[in-house]
């Protein structure tokens, strides 16, 4: 839809003026953009609600990446404004921007970067990855831009310029390191050594050590890339015999704890599952997403988790799969749970569920299809993250179905009273 | 409790005809006239032009009424300033045993007679709680009805307009709705009221002791006065908006229409004075104090100027609204007052113009809907001109009622989309 031109200025004086007129004809197709009676609610209303849900897992971000992350966020929020300030002025697409909206959507995208990008080394070389930064910005606007604001297709922005960046610069995007708990915020997340040591089973929020001299720590497998490599039956070089199920989770993963509160590497926004779920929570409490879009994306995850093919050992020739893997005897209700909890926990899906899923563009208008839509995002996100990519399945789930979104609306929209 | 206006100066009578406009013959310039005396030969299908006062008459002359549509008119200049008070003839009538009187002798085969002496008396109506009254009893010639509705919600509690009448004219109200179910056969009469109206309720429910006329309370939000969303809430069936709710097998009217049809039934009154109620909203607060609010009945004709001036409401600045503040139905004060034209008024203060934002997709707009459509897709169909667009989105079930306009944080004219649509297509 394009934005109505502003109406032409009344031509009477005293109408100007806002006296009452006593001979002029009546108007009662008032011109666009004209005086009237409104609830007061703006686009900058709406949007600053939505950050205030936001700043839960932007705060956990800071704190565990430090003023790197602070880099990031205020790099590409700044381009993301930047180029909208001037796009807007370019032909009648431009009006379709409004940058508060396009302020929420560059750090909603900032919350999806990992820290490191905040790295100044080699901003003087144009390969260097700081300058993915004011790329991503820019190339949000111009998805934007495309998309007419967002409000003509069901095409998320922040997602289709992840994706395309992730594309094209796919290895940088895997994160290694993150602050230690004494090194909070003011730490900086570069500074770690350059192997992690041997594997703790010790929460990183509770009892381990500070390796000596560096704000950091080191992961060399975060636990989304060891996930994966487990569900598509890889194995390490130094890996002999069977590794099942049960010790993959033991030995080869850090405490559930470090994925729920913080300690595992990984994107900004989505390090720590709790920070995200409160922030979710605090928008559905303030009614500005419907609640039942994202509760279904994770029930539907959470059993499509349960029931999907996956390894239950990975043998000297290959790895044994096994639909719902939990009825397994050497993997039983407790370790399937928690393999499904790794991977909910792990992937982005609950910041997808959350904050990007709920939004205006891509999720249906009718109630029913909603539920729809949300069983169905949180069953291919599952999948595709299982088989694909952790760190970006729930992503490329919300863009399919989210195209889906206008052709299934076509046949289920709500049949008007009258 | 309706503070009467008395009539002088000059008056533009409304004749309550639609175009083509047919050949007029008025009475005389110069000729004078008593109140309630014919200005004009009858015209058939119309109500009767009368005297809202003793005057002079003048040329023909074009008005507005408060629905913003044009109509001719004939100049009176008011010379004498009857009120109203009830004349000693209606007084002295036990409109409770006339009422039985009428109903012990009602057939459907009189409905044609009625519908003659509603139009004889100057009664009809044709707003947005009220839907054309005599087209609906016309209707009725021909289709069969089973249900009678008297609206009595009020847009919001600002002005208690309906509600007011409805609990003022109880015996009236009610004599219409059973009138109306007894020749139209229809087997529900009901009044429709606020579930907080329990004062209203029990003066209806008195005054239908003998006939069976009930009262229905609602838990009114707005736009539930609206004769689509009524009939649906009530009655579970569906009504086109733009359409007669005899299409739906019911007759909606509202305690303004029904009061007077109720007292040309009851007392042989002609409809000469119109009910109509007026809320200052230029204040701070949502609902403006009592004093702000004004329940007048004044004569037919009466500018609003007039009527504004008269009950020291005319303190500039404002801008006038019928219906409802969030129709943006914005009318000139010299609109005249009519029986059946839009009876609530709504002054506010002047708002700056606002320059829409880009749409964010919020979808606020289409579940703030009460219909169901999608304004904004509507919007974007009437940028673009696609009607076929339009009404696969649902611009002929749209009912007008401004809810769209008002919840959009991109402040975009969604309302003025649909009404040019529409407009585009007639």
């Amino acid at each position: 839809m394009t934005t109505p031109r502003p109406a032409a200025p009344p031509e009477d004086d005293a109408t100007r003026r806002g006296v009452a007129v006593e001979s002029s004809a009546p108007v009662l197709a008032p011109a666009v953009g004209s005086h009237r009676v409104h609830g007061g609610w703006t686009v900058d209303r709406y949007v600053a609600q939505h950050f205030q849900g936001a700043v839960f897992p932007l705060a956990a971000g800071l704190l565990l990446y430090g003023w790197r992350a602070l880099i990031v966020v205020a790099v590409v929020m700044t381009t993301a404004l930047g180029a909208t300030a001037i796009w807007r002025r370019i032909g009648r697409r431009g009006r379709d921007l409004s940058p508060p909206h396009t302020a929420w959507l560059a750090l909603l995208l900032s919350l999806m970067l990992p820290a490191h990008f905040g790295s100044l080394s080699g901003v003087t070389s144009p390969y260097g990855v700081f300058w993915l930064l004011p790329t991503a910005g820019l190339a949000l606007v111009i998805v934007l831009w495309l998309l007419r604001g967002a409000a003509g297709s069901a095409v998320h922005p922040v997602v289709a310029t992840f994706l395309l960046l992730a594309a094209a610069c796919q290895p940088l995007f895997i994160s290694h390191t993150i602050l230690h708990r004494d090194s909070l915020f003011i730490g900086d997340v570069l500074d770690a050594p350059a192997d992690d040591g041997a594997h703790t089973a010790t929460p990183w929020w509770s009892a381990r050590d500070q390796p000596s001299g560096v704000d950091a720590i080191y992961v060399a497998s975060p636990a989304s890339e060891s996930l994966l490599n487990y569900t598509l039956g890889r194995r390490e070089m130094s890996d002999r015999g069977t590794m099942p199920l049960t010790s993959f989770l033991r030995d080869r993963l850090p405490p559930l704890e470090d994925l729920i509160m913080a300690g595992n590497p990984g994107p900004i926004g989505t390090s720590s599952a709790i920070f995200v779920i409160v922030g979710g929570l605090f928008l559905m409490y303030r009614g500005s997403i419907d609640y039942r879009i994202p509760l279904l994306i994770v029930i539907a995850a959470f059993t499509a988790l349960v029931v999907l093919p996956v390894p239950v050992a990975i043998t000297d020739v290959g790895p044994r799969w096994s639909w719902l893997a939990l009825r397994e005897p050497s993997v039983g209700w407790a370790v399937g749970i928690t393999f499904v909890n790794y991977q909910l926990t792990a992937s982005p899906l609950l910041f997808m569920a959350f904050f990007l899923a709920t939004s205006p563009a891509v999720r249906p208008m009718s109630g029913g299809w909603r539920m729809v839509y949300a069983v169905v995002l949180g069953v291919l996100s599952a999948a595709l993250q299982l088989y694909v990519s952790t760190s970006w399945g729930p992503y490329v789930a919300l863009l399919i179905v989210g195209t889906l979104t206008p052709l299934a609306e076509r046949f289920t929209q709500a049949k008007p009273l009258a | 409790m309706f503070r009467p206006v008395p009539a002088k100066g000059l008056l533009k009578v409304p004749i309550a005809v639609t175009a083509p406009f047919p050949s007029l013959e008025p009475k005389s310039t110069g000729t004078n006239v008593r109140q309630a005396e014919l200005l004009l030969s009858s015209l058939p299908s119309a109500p009767a032009t009368l005297a809202p006062a003793g005057g002079t008459v003048g040329v023909i002359t074009a008005a507005t009424l408060t629905t913003g549509r044009e109509t001719p008119a004939i100049q009176l200049t008011a010379t004498s300033s009857e009120s109203d008070v009830p004349s000693s003839a209606t007084t002295s009538i036990d409109g409770p045993s006339r009422l039985k009187d009428h109903l012990r002798d009602a057939k459907p085969a009189d409905i044609g007679r009625y519908i003659d002496a509603f139009q004889a008396a100057g009664v009809w109506a044709d707003r947005w709680t009220s839907p054309d009254l005599l087209g609906q009893l016309h209707q009725c010639l021909k289709r069969p009805v089973d249900t009678i509705l008297c609206n009595a919600l009020d847009f919001d509690a600002a002005l208690p307009l309906q509600r007011s009448v409805a609990g003022a004219y109880a015996t009236e109200v009610v004599a219409a709705v059973a009138m109306l179910a007894a020749l139209t056969g229809a087997s529900r009469a009901a009044v429709v009221l606020d579930v907080t109206a329990n004062d209203v309720a029990k003066s209806i429910n008195r005054a239908a002791v003998e006939t069976d006329v009930s009262v229905i309370p609602l838990r009114h939000l707005y736009p539930q006065p609206n004769p689509t969303l009524l009939l649906h809430t009530v009655t579970k069936r569906q009504l086109r908006p733009g359409r007669l709710p005899t299409e739906a097998g019911a007759v909606v009217l509202d305690a303004v229409a029904a009061a007077a049809a109720g007292r040309c039934l009851l007392y042989g009154e002609p409809a000469v004075r119109a009910l109509i109620g007026i809320a200052d909203m230029r204040g701070q607060g949502a609902t403006p104090p009592n004093d702000q609010t004004r329940l007048l009945s004044v004569p037919v004709g009466m500018s609003l100027a007039d009527v504004l001036r008269s009950s020291g409401l005319d303190a500039s600045p404002f801008e006038l609204r019928a219906s409802s503040p969030f129709r943006e139905m914005r009318i000139s004060t010299d609109c005249v007052s009519s029986v059946g034209g839009e009876v609530a008024m709504y002054l506010v203060a002047p708002q700056p113009q606002v320059n829409p934002s880009p749409c964010i997709r919020c979808g606020w707009c289409a579940t703030g809907c009460p219909v169901r459509i999608h304004p904004a897709d509507i919007l974007q169909a009437a940028q673009t001109g696609d009607r076929l667009a339009a009404e696969r989105h649902g611009i002929d079930s749209c009912i007008d009622c401004g809810v769209c306009s008002y919840v959009c944080p991109s402040n975009l004219p969604l309302l003025a989309g649909v009404r040019s649509l529409r407009v585009v297509t007639n």
